[in-house]
């Protein structure tokens, strides 16, 4: 193989590698609002169990029993906030 | 198609357990954009929300009514409210669903029940794994 050749397909990797990165790096950025709940159980709930939890920017910003008495924190959160209920030890039945 | 994986809540002493949640976003009255994680509850007939979740987003609460499941009696009202489940690629609209807004504030998180919910979508349950969403429609 000349040595023209290899220099060109080593730029077309390069370019091939550099594209697929940026552009999915773009797609995976544009959707982790939509799909990141991974960091839910990386949260401390444990302390909160039958609370409403509210967590803004991956950190619990309060929590109560009663979501009503939240609204405040729940409304000044930046983004959109993570509301959820914290479930009990025992089996739920629903 | 739009696949959740199940997500896992901490509860007493750090001890994890994973659960159908999915997150679906609702808009408070106030414009604000909120997102709740609700449980896919293949049991219940219809969405289900506790009385604090109503307050804060002033549902409507109808005539007084008395339900059964399998936890027991409970009273309630229904009234209509409005979510959306957005994954990846896809983005569902349900408007003014039907729920039961329980009487007592009930430990219990967002319900979504199979009318309205189901009836739209074949949803398969993959243990421990993930939840898919296929519109049927």
């Amino acid at each position: 193989m000349s040595a023209i050749r290899r220099k060109f397909l080593q730029n077309c990797n390069f370019f091939r590698f550099f594209l697929e990165n940026v552009i999915n790096g773009c797609y995976i950025f544009s959707n982790m609002r939509k799909t990141d709940l991974g960091m839910v159980s990386k949260l401390p709930t444990g302390k909160y169990v039958g609370e409403w939890v509210v967590v803004c920017d991956s950190k619990i910003v309060a929590h109560s029993k009663n979501l009503k008495a939240i609204e405040k924190d729940i409304l000044n959160c930046k983004s959109t906030p993570l509301i959820m209920k914290v479930p009990k030890q025992q089996v739920l039945l629903y | 198609m739009i696949v959740f994986p199940y997500t896992s809540i901490k509860r007493v002493n750090g001890v994890s357990h994973k659960g159908p949640y999915i997150p679906v976003f609702i808009r408070h009255p106030e414009g604000k954009l909120l997102r709740f994680l609700a449980l896919i509850d293949s049991g219940a007939d219809s969405c289900v929300i506790s009385k604090s979740t109503a307050d804060l987003l002033q549902i409507k609460a109808g005539k007084e009514e008395e339900t059964e499941g399998i936890g027991g009696k409970a009273k309630g009202a229904w009234g209509k409210f409005s979510f959306v489940v957005e994954g990846e690629h896809e983005k569902h609209v349900f408007n003014h669903v039907k729920v039961f807004i329980l009487q007592d504030d009930l430990d219990v998180p967002i319900l979504l029940g199979r009318n309205s919910f189901f009836d739209k979508f074949e949803i398969s349950f993959i243990k421990n794994s993930k939840i898919k969403i296929r519109k049927t429609e």
